[in-house]
Protein backbone atom coordinates (compact mmCIF):
# COMPACT_ATOMS: atom_id res chain seq x y z
CA UNK A 1 0.00 0.00 0.00
CA UNK A 2 2.95 2.32 0.83
CA UNK A 3 4.26 3.96 -1.77
CA UNK A 4 7.67 4.20 -0.06
CA UNK A 5 9.06 2.18 -2.56
CA UNK A 6 7.82 4.33 -5.59
CA UNK A 7 10.47 6.57 -7.41
CA UNK A 8 9.04 9.42 -7.79
CA UNK A 9 9.17 10.72 -11.16
CA UNK A 10 9.82 14.57 -11.60
CA UNK A 11 9.55 16.43 -14.51
CA UNK A 12 12.84 17.59 -16.46
CA UNK A 13 12.98 20.89 -16.74
CA UNK A 14 15.18 22.52 -19.73
CA UNK A 15 17.09 25.42 -18.31
CA UNK A 16 19.45 27.84 -19.59
CA UNK A 17 23.42 27.33 -19.34
CA UNK A 18 24.34 28.86 -16.22
CA UNK A 19 27.72 29.70 -17.65
CA UNK A 20 26.17 32.06 -20.31
CA UNK A 21 23.74 33.63 -17.98
CA UNK A 22 26.69 34.22 -15.04
CA UNK A 23 28.83 35.89 -18.08
CA UNK A 24 25.85 38.37 -18.92
CA UNK A 25 25.11 39.05 -15.62
CA UNK A 26 29.04 39.43 -14.58
CA UNK A 27 29.91 41.14 -17.50
CA UNK A 28 27.12 44.25 -17.01
CA UNK A 29 28.27 44.27 -13.17
CA UNK A 30 31.27 44.65 -14.45
CA UNK A 31 30.27 47.86 -16.24
CA UNK A 32 27.92 49.21 -13.26
CA UNK A 33 30.01 49.60 -11.02
CA UNK A 34 33.73 51.52 -11.02
CA UNK A 35 35.16 50.36 -7.73
CA UNK A 36 36.01 46.91 -7.85
CA UNK A 37 34.18 43.60 -8.38
CA UNK A 38 30.20 42.94 -7.84
CA UNK A 39 30.00 39.21 -6.59
CA UNK A 40 27.56 36.96 -7.96
CA UNK A 41 25.71 34.85 -4.68
CA UNK A 42 25.08 31.13 -5.92
CA UNK A 43 21.22 31.73 -5.27
CA UNK A 44 21.09 34.60 -7.48
CA UNK A 45 22.23 32.94 -10.67
CA UNK A 46 19.68 30.27 -9.86
CA UNK A 47 17.15 33.21 -9.49
CA UNK A 48 18.59 34.80 -12.71
CA UNK A 49 18.50 31.60 -15.09
CA UNK A 50 14.99 30.77 -13.29
CA UNK A 51 13.73 34.13 -13.85
CA UNK A 52 15.03 34.38 -17.50
CA UNK A 53 13.43 31.07 -18.52
CA UNK A 54 10.08 32.32 -17.31
CA UNK A 55 10.35 35.17 -19.29
CA UNK A 56 10.69 32.91 -22.21
CA UNK A 57 7.78 30.92 -21.49
CA UNK A 58 5.99 34.64 -21.07
CA UNK A 59 6.77 35.87 -24.26
CA UNK A 60 6.32 32.65 -26.01
CA UNK A 61 2.73 32.39 -24.71
CA UNK A 62 2.16 36.09 -25.50
CA UNK A 63 3.69 35.60 -29.21
CA UNK A 64 1.76 32.69 -30.08
CA UNK A 65 -1.55 34.78 -29.14
CA UNK A 66 -0.64 36.84 -31.61
CA UNK A 67 0.01 33.96 -34.39
CA UNK A 68 -3.46 32.34 -33.19
CA UNK A 69 -5.02 36.11 -33.10
CA UNK A 70 -3.47 36.34 -37.25
CA UNK A 71 -5.40 32.68 -38.22
CA UNK A 72 -1.47 31.58 -38.43
CA UNK A 73 0.60 28.54 -37.25
CA UNK A 74 3.69 29.60 -37.30
CA UNK A 75 5.54 32.17 -34.80
CA UNK A 76 7.24 34.86 -37.11
CA UNK A 77 9.50 37.62 -36.02
CA UNK A 78 7.13 40.33 -36.38
CA UNK A 79 4.55 38.15 -33.86
CA UNK A 80 7.55 38.19 -31.60
CA UNK A 81 8.33 41.76 -32.29
CA UNK A 82 4.25 42.65 -31.48
CA UNK A 83 4.43 40.30 -28.22
CA UNK A 84 7.77 42.56 -27.18
CA UNK A 85 5.20 45.75 -27.35
CA UNK A 86 2.50 43.73 -25.58
CA UNK A 87 4.69 42.51 -22.65
CA UNK A 88 5.51 46.34 -22.51
CA UNK A 89 9.32 45.97 -23.04
CA UNK A 90 9.59 48.52 -25.63
CA UNK A 91 13.00 49.46 -25.27
CA UNK A 92 14.15 46.18 -26.72
CA UNK A 93 12.34 46.41 -30.23
CA UNK A 94 15.37 48.54 -31.48
CA UNK A 95 18.15 46.10 -30.64
CA UNK A 96 16.01 43.04 -31.64
CA UNK A 97 15.45 44.45 -34.88
CA UNK A 98 19.55 44.84 -35.67
CA UNK A 99 19.83 41.19 -33.83
CA UNK A 100 17.53 39.65 -36.84
CA UNK A 101 18.99 42.04 -39.75
CA UNK A 102 22.32 40.38 -38.73
CA UNK A 103 20.12 37.12 -38.94
CA UNK A 104 19.00 37.27 -42.20
CA UNK A 105 22.15 38.97 -43.93
CA UNK A 106 24.12 35.69 -42.19
CA UNK A 107 21.62 33.81 -43.78
CA UNK A 108 21.34 35.09 -47.55
CA UNK A 109 25.15 35.43 -47.72
CA UNK A 110 25.13 30.97 -46.65
CA UNK A 111 22.19 30.58 -48.50
CA UNK A 112 23.59 32.21 -51.75
CA UNK A 113 26.88 30.31 -51.22
CA UNK A 114 25.48 27.27 -50.87
CA UNK A 115 23.29 27.30 -53.77
CA UNK A 116 26.59 28.63 -55.77
CA UNK A 117 28.86 25.76 -54.28
CA UNK A 118 25.44 23.39 -55.45
CA UNK A 119 25.57 24.37 -58.32
CA UNK A 120 29.62 24.10 -58.89
CA UNK A 121 29.33 20.47 -57.88
CA UNK A 122 26.58 19.92 -60.64
CA UNK A 123 28.51 21.58 -63.15
CA UNK A 124 31.69 19.36 -62.13
CA UNK A 125 29.51 16.40 -61.83
CA UNK A 126 28.35 17.10 -65.49
CA UNK A 127 31.15 18.00 -66.70
CA UNK A 128 33.30 14.77 -65.30
CA UNK A 129 30.15 12.71 -66.93
CA UNK A 130 30.96 14.35 -70.32
CA UNK A 131 27.62 14.10 -71.48
CA UNK A 132 26.45 17.79 -72.27
CA UNK A 133 29.11 20.46 -72.99
CA UNK A 134 25.99 23.02 -73.66
CA UNK A 135 26.91 25.09 -70.17
CA UNK A 136 24.27 27.49 -71.24
CA UNK A 137 21.78 25.36 -70.54
CA UNK A 138 22.74 23.15 -67.61
CA UNK A 139 22.91 26.14 -65.34
CA UNK A 140 18.86 26.65 -66.20
CA UNK A 141 18.47 23.26 -65.49
CA UNK A 142 20.23 22.79 -62.52
CA UNK A 143 18.02 25.75 -60.79
CA UNK A 144 15.02 23.75 -62.25
CA UNK A 145 15.61 20.19 -60.75
CA UNK A 146 16.83 20.88 -56.85
CA UNK A 147 14.19 21.33 -54.19
CA UNK A 148 14.17 22.14 -51.25
CA UNK A 149 14.64 26.22 -49.88
CA UNK A 150 18.16 27.30 -50.91
CA UNK A 151 17.75 27.95 -54.66
CA UNK A 152 14.18 29.11 -54.01
CA UNK A 153 15.30 32.02 -51.51
CA UNK A 154 18.25 32.52 -53.91
CA UNK A 155 16.53 32.87 -56.92
CA UNK A 156 14.22 35.57 -54.25
CA UNK A 157 17.60 37.31 -53.46
CA UNK B 1 76.78 54.02 -31.98
CA UNK B 2 79.06 52.47 -34.29
CA UNK B 3 77.23 50.99 -37.56
CA UNK B 4 77.66 47.51 -38.20
CA UNK B 5 76.73 47.49 -41.75
CA UNK B 6 79.03 47.43 -45.20
CA UNK B 7 77.32 50.46 -46.58
CA UNK B 8 76.54 52.91 -44.59
CA UNK B 9 72.62 53.65 -45.28
CA UNK B 10 71.37 56.91 -43.42
CA UNK B 11 68.00 57.45 -45.76
CA UNK B 12 65.41 58.60 -42.97
CA UNK B 13 63.09 56.56 -41.53
CA UNK B 14 59.69 58.30 -43.35
CA UNK B 15 61.24 57.22 -47.06
CA UNK B 16 61.11 53.70 -46.36
CA UNK B 17 58.28 52.01 -47.33
CA UNK B 18 56.61 50.07 -44.49
CA UNK B 19 57.54 46.88 -45.37
CA UNK B 20 60.60 46.94 -46.68
CA UNK B 21 63.15 46.47 -44.00
CA UNK B 22 66.84 46.17 -45.94
CA UNK B 23 69.36 44.34 -45.10
CA UNK B 24 71.91 46.65 -44.58
CA UNK B 25 69.68 49.20 -43.09
CA UNK B 26 71.14 50.81 -40.03
CA UNK B 27 70.01 50.33 -36.59
CA UNK B 28 68.76 53.22 -35.67
CA UNK B 29 66.14 53.75 -38.29
CA UNK B 30 65.24 49.64 -37.99
CA UNK B 31 64.64 50.48 -34.20
CA UNK B 32 61.96 53.22 -35.61
CA UNK B 33 60.35 51.02 -38.26
CA UNK B 34 60.23 48.56 -34.70
CA UNK B 35 58.33 51.58 -32.61
CA UNK B 36 55.78 52.40 -36.03
CA UNK B 37 54.94 49.02 -36.09
CA UNK B 38 54.52 49.23 -31.64
CA UNK B 39 52.39 51.66 -32.51
CA UNK B 40 50.41 50.38 -34.80
CA UNK B 41 49.58 47.15 -33.05
CA UNK B 42 48.93 49.49 -30.09
CA UNK B 43 46.44 51.08 -31.83
CA UNK B 44 44.81 48.04 -33.11
CA UNK B 45 44.58 46.36 -29.94
CA UNK B 46 42.90 49.58 -28.39
CA UNK B 47 40.76 49.62 -31.20
CA UNK B 48 39.66 45.84 -30.68
CA UNK B 49 39.27 46.31 -27.28
CA UNK B 50 36.39 49.46 -28.16
CA UNK B 51 35.13 47.27 -30.58
CA UNK B 52 35.17 44.39 -27.74
CA UNK B 53 33.05 46.36 -25.33
CA UNK B 54 30.64 47.71 -27.79
CA UNK B 55 29.96 44.62 -28.90
CA UNK B 56 26.63 43.11 -27.24
CA UNK B 57 26.29 40.59 -30.05
CA UNK B 58 28.59 38.66 -28.43
CA UNK B 59 28.96 34.80 -30.17
CA UNK B 60 29.96 33.85 -26.46
CA UNK B 61 26.72 35.40 -24.95
CA UNK B 62 24.68 34.31 -27.64
CA UNK B 63 22.53 31.86 -25.84
CA UNK B 64 21.65 28.46 -27.16
CA UNK B 65 19.51 28.30 -29.97
CA UNK B 66 18.34 24.74 -29.48
CA UNK B 67 17.73 24.86 -25.75
CA UNK B 68 15.83 28.20 -25.74
CA UNK B 69 13.46 26.52 -28.83
CA UNK B 70 13.10 23.50 -26.33
CA UNK B 71 12.34 25.69 -23.86
CA UNK B 72 9.59 27.72 -25.62
CA UNK B 73 8.37 24.05 -26.98
CA UNK B 74 7.99 23.40 -23.18
CA UNK B 75 4.55 25.15 -23.79
CA UNK B 76 2.43 22.52 -25.42
CA UNK B 77 0.33 25.43 -27.12
CA UNK B 78 3.17 26.39 -28.60
CA UNK B 79 3.71 24.86 -32.16
CA UNK B 80 5.13 26.23 -35.08
CA UNK B 81 8.16 28.47 -34.91
CA UNK B 82 10.08 30.39 -37.62
CA UNK B 83 13.59 29.57 -37.99
CA UNK B 84 13.93 33.27 -36.97
CA UNK B 85 11.98 33.67 -33.52
CA UNK B 86 14.70 31.71 -31.56
CA UNK B 87 17.14 34.17 -32.87
CA UNK B 88 15.34 36.79 -31.40
CA UNK B 89 14.37 35.15 -28.15
CA UNK B 90 18.38 34.87 -27.16
CA UNK B 91 18.44 38.80 -27.77
CA UNK B 92 15.52 39.21 -25.99
CA UNK B 93 16.36 37.18 -23.30
CA UNK B 94 20.05 38.69 -22.83
CA UNK B 95 18.10 42.11 -22.50
CA UNK B 96 16.15 41.09 -20.06
CA UNK B 97 18.45 39.28 -18.23
CA UNK B 98 20.18 42.81 -18.10
CA UNK B 99 17.49 45.02 -16.95
CA UNK B 100 17.08 42.40 -14.13
CA UNK B 101 20.86 42.81 -13.26
CA UNK B 102 20.91 46.28 -13.17
CA UNK B 103 17.82 46.94 -11.33
CA UNK B 104 19.03 43.99 -8.51
CA UNK B 105 22.28 45.46 -8.49
CA UNK B 106 20.78 49.01 -7.25
CA UNK B 107 19.33 47.01 -4.54
CA UNK B 108 22.56 45.96 -3.51
CA UNK B 109 23.60 49.17 -3.54
CA UNK B 110 20.99 50.81 -1.37
CA UNK B 111 21.98 48.02 1.27
CA UNK B 112 25.71 48.73 0.77
CA UNK B 113 26.68 45.11 -0.18
CA UNK B 114 28.94 44.08 -3.00
CA UNK B 115 27.19 40.64 -3.38
CA UNK B 116 24.30 40.29 -5.35
CA UNK B 117 21.98 38.23 -3.26
CA UNK B 118 18.87 36.64 -4.07
CA UNK B 119 16.76 39.07 -2.42
CA UNK B 120 18.06 41.86 -4.56
CA UNK B 121 16.54 39.75 -7.55
CA UNK B 122 12.96 39.48 -5.61
CA UNK B 123 13.18 43.26 -4.74
CA UNK B 124 13.71 44.08 -8.47
CA UNK B 125 10.88 42.09 -9.48
CA UNK B 126 8.71 43.31 -6.60
CA UNK B 127 9.42 47.21 -7.85
CA UNK B 128 9.22 46.56 -11.36
CA UNK B 129 5.88 45.97 -12.72
CA UNK B 130 7.05 45.01 -16.22
CA UNK B 131 8.52 42.34 -13.84
CA UNK B 132 5.28 40.83 -12.14
CA UNK B 133 5.06 37.87 -14.24
CA UNK B 134 7.89 36.86 -12.12
CA UNK B 135 6.56 36.93 -8.83
CA UNK B 136 6.17 33.78 -8.17
CA UNK B 137 9.47 32.69 -9.07
CA UNK B 138 11.51 34.57 -7.00
CA UNK B 139 9.13 34.63 -3.85
CA UNK B 140 9.92 37.87 -1.68
CA UNK B 141 11.27 36.92 2.30
CA UNK B 142 9.32 38.07 4.96
CA UNK B 143 12.35 39.70 6.56
CA UNK B 144 12.30 42.90 4.49
CA UNK B 145 14.99 45.26 4.62
CA UNK B 146 13.01 48.28 3.11
CA UNK B 147 9.60 48.03 4.89
CA UNK B 148 8.65 51.70 3.60
CA UNK B 149 7.88 49.85 0.35
CA UNK B 150 4.48 49.13 1.33
CA UNK B 151 2.36 46.68 -0.65
CA UNK B 152 3.47 47.49 -4.68
CA UNK B 153 0.13 46.21 -5.75
CA UNK B 154 -2.36 43.41 -6.08
CA UNK B 155 -0.18 40.25 -7.36
CA UNK B 156 1.68 40.81 -3.73
CA UNK B 157 -1.21 41.70 -1.92
CA UNK B 158 -2.97 38.22 -2.76
CA UNK B 159 -0.07 36.22 -2.41
CA UNK B 160 0.75 37.71 0.81
CA UNK B 161 -2.47 37.40 2.27
CA UNK B 162 -4.26 33.96 2.61
CA UNK B 163 -7.78 33.81 3.36
CA UNK B 164 -8.56 35.49 7.06
CA UNK B 165 -12.09 34.68 7.75
CA UNK B 166 -14.45 36.50 10.38
CA UNK B 167 -12.73 38.52 13.01
CA UNK B 168 -10.64 40.96 10.76
CA UNK B 169 -8.04 42.53 12.74
CA UNK B 170 -9.22 45.91 12.73
CA UNK B 171 -5.49 47.13 10.79
CA UNK B 172 -6.52 44.91 7.93
CA UNK B 173 -10.14 46.27 6.67
CA UNK B 174 -9.73 44.49 3.50
CA UNK B 175 -9.81 40.74 3.01
CA UNK B 176 -8.51 38.97 -0.23
CA UNK B 177 -10.00 35.79 -0.23
CA UNK B 178 -8.15 32.77 -0.87
CA UNK B 179 -7.36 32.59 -4.29
CA UNK B 180 -5.68 29.08 -4.52
CA UNK B 181 -2.53 28.89 -6.52
CA UNK B 182 -1.96 31.52 -8.78
CA UNK B 183 -0.42 31.00 -12.17
CA UNK B 184 2.22 33.39 -12.87
CA UNK B 185 3.02 31.87 -16.08
CA UNK B 186 1.55 32.20 -18.88
CA UNK B 187 -2.14 31.65 -18.09
CA UNK B 188 -1.73 34.34 -15.46
CA UNK B 189 -0.87 37.28 -16.67
CA UNK B 190 -4.02 39.21 -15.68
CA UNK B 191 -2.58 39.37 -12.44
CA UNK B 192 0.66 41.43 -13.61
CA UNK B 193 -1.72 44.60 -14.98
CA UNK B 194 -1.58 46.77 -12.35
CA UNK B 195 -4.86 48.65 -14.44
CA UNK B 196 -6.78 45.28 -13.87
CA UNK B 197 -10.41 46.00 -12.61
CA UNK B 198 -10.15 43.78 -9.51
CA UNK B 199 -14.06 44.76 -9.10
CA UNK B 200 -13.81 41.15 -10.72
CA UNK B 201 -12.44 39.88 -7.42
CA UNK B 202 -14.54 41.60 -4.73
CA UNK B 203 -17.90 41.73 -6.55
CA UNK B 204 -18.51 37.80 -6.08
CA UNK B 205 -18.08 37.25 -2.35
CA UNK B 206 -17.10 33.64 -2.22
CA UNK B 207 -19.54 33.29 1.24
CA UNK B 208 -21.66 35.75 3.33
CA UNK B 209 -18.99 35.77 6.25
CA UNK B 210 -16.77 37.73 3.26
CA UNK B 211 -19.77 40.04 2.99
CA UNK B 212 -19.82 41.31 6.69
CA UNK B 213 -16.08 41.38 6.87
CA UNK B 214 -16.66 44.09 4.10
CA UNK B 215 -19.14 45.42 5.42
CA UNK B 216 -17.71 45.97 9.00
CA UNK B 217 -14.98 47.53 7.00
CA UNK B 218 -16.91 50.20 5.23
CA UNK B 219 -18.28 51.25 8.52
CA UNK B 220 -15.28 51.47 10.71
CA UNK B 221 -13.89 53.76 7.56
CA UNK B 222 -10.32 52.27 8.59
CA UNK B 223 -9.16 52.22 5.09
CA UNK B 224 -5.69 54.01 5.07
CA UNK B 225 -3.04 51.28 6.38
CA UNK B 226 -2.29 50.04 3.47
CA UNK B 227 -0.77 52.53 0.40
CA UNK B 228 -0.44 51.48 -3.17
CA UNK B 229 -2.88 48.67 -5.12
CA UNK B 230 -4.58 47.45 -2.01
CA UNK B 231 -6.72 51.55 -1.24
CA UNK B 232 -7.12 51.10 -4.90
CA UNK B 233 -9.10 48.03 -4.67
CA UNK B 234 -10.95 48.91 -2.02
CA UNK B 235 -12.18 51.81 -3.60
CA UNK B 236 -13.32 50.19 -6.71
CA UNK B 237 -15.38 47.69 -4.61
CA UNK B 238 -17.27 50.97 -3.71
CA UNK B 239 -17.42 50.25 -0.10
CA UNK B 240 -15.64 53.62 0.67
CA UNK B 241 -18.05 56.10 -1.72
CA UNK B 242 -21.35 54.08 -3.17
CA UNK B 243 -21.62 53.05 0.50
CA UNK B 244 -22.70 49.65 -0.23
Amino acid sequence: MESSQMPKVVAEVDELPKAIVRRVVKEKLSRCSDAGDIALHKDALLAFTESARIFIHYLSATANDVTKESRRQTITADDVLKAIQEIEFPEFIGPLKSSLEEFRRKNAGKRAEASKAKELKKRKNDGESSEMKDDGKRQKGASDNEQGDANGDATDE
Amino acid sequence: MESNTQQPQQAPPSSYPPGAVPPSATAGSFHQLLQQHHQQLQMFWSFQRQEIEQANDFKNNQLPLARIKKIMKADEDVRMISAEAPVLFAKACELFILELTIRSWLHAEENKRRTLQRNDISAAITRTDIFDFLVDIVPRDEARDDPGLGLPGIPAGIGGISGVMGAAPSDIPYYYPQMGQLPAGPGGMMIGRPAMDPSAVYMQPPSQAWQSVWQTAATTGDDESDGGGVGGGGNMVGGRDGQV
